[in-house]
């Protein structure tokens, strides 16, 4: 596929004047990375949304972080190791001195249910994120970079997953995937990956099909550039604060994507996050007693973390494309 | 598309084109849909037999269901019976049609859906041009914080929020279903304690399904008040009002129609968890019950008519779009 054999290798290791100036040229576009990524720190310092977001995201990691030391330490409880507390008279206590936002339906501490809770949340939605952007850019990238049918194909496919019915799909497409019956954390994370793909895609696909008019893509294309070369030297990098804000956004996504999972059933009872909070909140008694300390928080917490994740990717939004900074 | 290309298409047979991308688009999700219930490992008669029946009887359950056949055979022979209607019959409801079972409930998700996406469109609107119009002005800030709270907001525990807040016994507000039976049952009584059961969970599919118009009606409107067309109206002399009515919000209404598909999924997946909640007999809840009650056959025509639905709900907006905007030629 490559047709790169009669360039002049710049990889060559030569005390030649090309591998020194291509060296230099490498260390002078480092320098230029690094002054440009610091001049969007500083603009995005000055970009009170995103930094209200910054905030918010930092209490939660910081919280994820710590909820293994504070445990160690004796401050707060595992939910994942006691599934049942052993003093029946613990069960859906208000907030006290002792429990600072009561009990759960089985006795727990509801304050170490949300430290517990934003790590498994935290987790999901990042790698969840992760999958998503990677299947969107590589769909869009390759939709937008080769076109015609290729084109074609890739987008009605995006067409069908984005009709699909999203919830229906997802909770059978998790009750189908090994090991059966037996929801895992894995098992979200792959399923809300598989299915969230085609928004991005799509987004990618229409910035590619702008940056392929330019003319130095039209020079690439002239000099013998192959489809793939020009994916990744030439439109990837052009694409990528794109898609760097938009992974953050989808992680926002993955994060409302695995509460609503939860709360049909689908995830893990031994691994405590914000949504299978509120499943039991719903189905043992918290909701129906008005246990409004266990049914709040949690609920909360989700609102306040995707916010979060939202305002830092509007505020990158807003430095990274350039039709709106010039508004 | 491509940029070159006759100047004008005919307006046949783009049309043809868009249906035939529906039924393929169809096509297509039926095929996943039918490869992912065959997935399955085992087969479907040991969720609906119990353990200990003779292998005999088990034999003659799969000859009845046709899956002793070849896959492709199969896949032919329940793409047929969909095609005439026929969804097969439900696991848990024994007996009954899956078609009719949807249908029957189907009625209550559209009042519900539909109140709520009437109420969403216009108050939708009306906010997010309210915003855009005043760029960083505090309306603006107040607008597009609640949007995002509630966009934050899963739908689910919003409505049980409203049910602990408002419904009975702390609020004037019915918990649940549809309609109080102990309720006189004449006509005007029923319509009324419909309504009145109606008002919580439509209020959160609006609050839910709202947020994402509203920034969605603003953001195009900021991107058309920056137009040039918008300045020449203000150096004609228009009044503000009229440069946003005439001028800028039939021109913001093209992208967010445009884009309105790519939500729908999101709206959906709120309809049938608020439907939950609220224990509205809807097509919502009775998913819940199938997965639940793991039954697949109706899980399986539930998936299917909400595609079709939101396919049909898709291409109703593609259409009103080429209609609505006369740069775009069918």
């Amino acid at each position: 596929m490559i047709r790169r054999k009669s360039l002049p290798s710049a990889h060559r290791k030569e005390d030649s004047p090309a591998a020194e100036r291509a060296s230099t040229v490498r260390r002078d576009k480092t320098k230029l990375a690094l002054r440009s990524m610091l001049k969007t720190a500083n603009a995005f310092r000055k970009n009170r949304l995103g930094m209200v977001g910054v905030a918010i995201l930092i209490v939660f990691i910081s919280m994820s972080v710590l909820a293994g030391p504070f445990y160690t330490l004796g401050l707060i409880q595992n939910p994942d190791k006691a599934i049942e507390s052993s003093d029946p008279t613990m069960k859906l206590k208000p907030p006290s001195a002792s429990n600072l936002l009561g009990t759960d339906d089985r006795g727990r501490d509801v304050v170490s249910e949300l430290f517990y809770g934003s790590r498994t949340s935290l987790i999901v939605g990042f790698t969840a994120a992760l999958i998503t952007m990677v299947l969107g850019a590589v769909v869009g990238l390759v939709a937008g970079a080769y076109g015609r049918a290729t084109d074609e194909v890739l987008m009605r496919l995006t067409d069908v997953f984005l009709v699909i019915p999203w919830l229906p799909f997802a909770v059978i497409l998790a009750s189908f995937l090994p090991p059966l019956n037996q929801p895992s954390l894995f098992k979200i994370i792959i399923v809300i990956g598989v299915t969230s793909w085609p928004a991005a895609a799509r987004i990618v696909r229409a910035q590619v099909l702008s940056i392929r008019e330019r003319s130095f893509i039209e020079r690439a294309v002239a000099v013998g550039s192959s489809k793939l070369h020009i994916i990744r030297v030439h439109l990837l990098p052009n694409v990528f604060p794109l898609i760097f804000a938009n992974a953050i956004l989808s992680v926002s996504y993955a994060i409302l994507s695995q509460a609503f999972l939860s709360f049909f059933g689908i995830s893990d009872p031994a691994q405590m996050t914000w949504g299978l909070m509120l499943y039991n909140a719903f189905n043992f008694g918290g909701f129906v007693n008005r246990a409004y300390w266990f049914v709040l928080p949690p609920g909360i917490c989700i609102i306040l973390v995707v916010l979060g994740f939202t305002f830092v990717s509007y505020a990158l939004d807003d430095l990274l494309n350039p039709k709106l900074r010039r508004r | 598309m491509s940029a070159v290309g006759p100047a004008r298409m005919n307006t046949r047979a783009v049309l043809a084109r868009k249906i035939f991308n529906v039924f393929l688009t169809l096509l297509a999700i039926w095929t996943l849909n039918f490869f992912l219930f065959h997935m399955l490992p085992g087969d479907p008669t040991y969720a609906l037999l119990p353990q200990r029946v003779p292998e005999e009887v088990r034999e003659s359950m799969r000859a009845t269901f046709g899956l002793d056949k070849p896959l492709l055979e199969q896949y032919f022979v329940s793409l047929f019976s969909t095609l005439k209607g026929d969804f097969g019959v439900s696991w848990f409801y024994r007996g009954q049609d899956v078609w009719d079972i949807v249908m029957e409930r189907m009625k209550f998700t559209l009042l519900l859906v539909g109140t709520g996406t009437a109420i969403t469109s216009v108050v939708g609107v009306k906010l997010g041009v309210l915003a855009g119009a005043r760029r960083g002005s505090y309306t603006d800030v107040a607008v597009l914080g609640t949007s995002l709270a509630f966009y934050a907001m899963p739908a689910f525990w919003l409505s049980m929020v409203f049910i602990m807040t408002l419904a009975e016994p702390v609020g004037p507000f019915p918990t649940s279903g549809i309609s109080d039976p102990t309720s006189d049952a004449s006509f005007v009584g029923e319509i009324l304690g419909v309504g009145w059961h109606m008002v919580l969970p439509v209020t959160a599919f609006v609050l839910v399904s709202m947020s994402e118009f509203v920034l969605m009606v603003r953001n195009t409107m900021v991107d058309v008040l920056t137009e040039d067309y918008v300045t020449t109206a203000r150096a004609k002399g228009l009044t503000p009002r009229d440069i946003i009515n005439k001028h800028a919000v039939p021109n913001a209404m093209l992208p967010t129609i445009a884009t309105l598909a790519m939500f729908i999924g999101w709206v959906v997946t709120g309809a049938i968890m608020i439907e939950v909640v609220f224990s509205w007999p809807g097509v919502g809840t009775l998913t819940w019950d199938a997965l639940r009650n793991r039954d697949f056959p109706l899980l399986q025509g539930v998936f299917i008519i909400v595609a079709v639905a939101m396919l049909v709900a898709n291409f109703i907006a593609d259409i009103i779009y080429t209609y609505v905007d006369p740069r775009v030629r069918l």
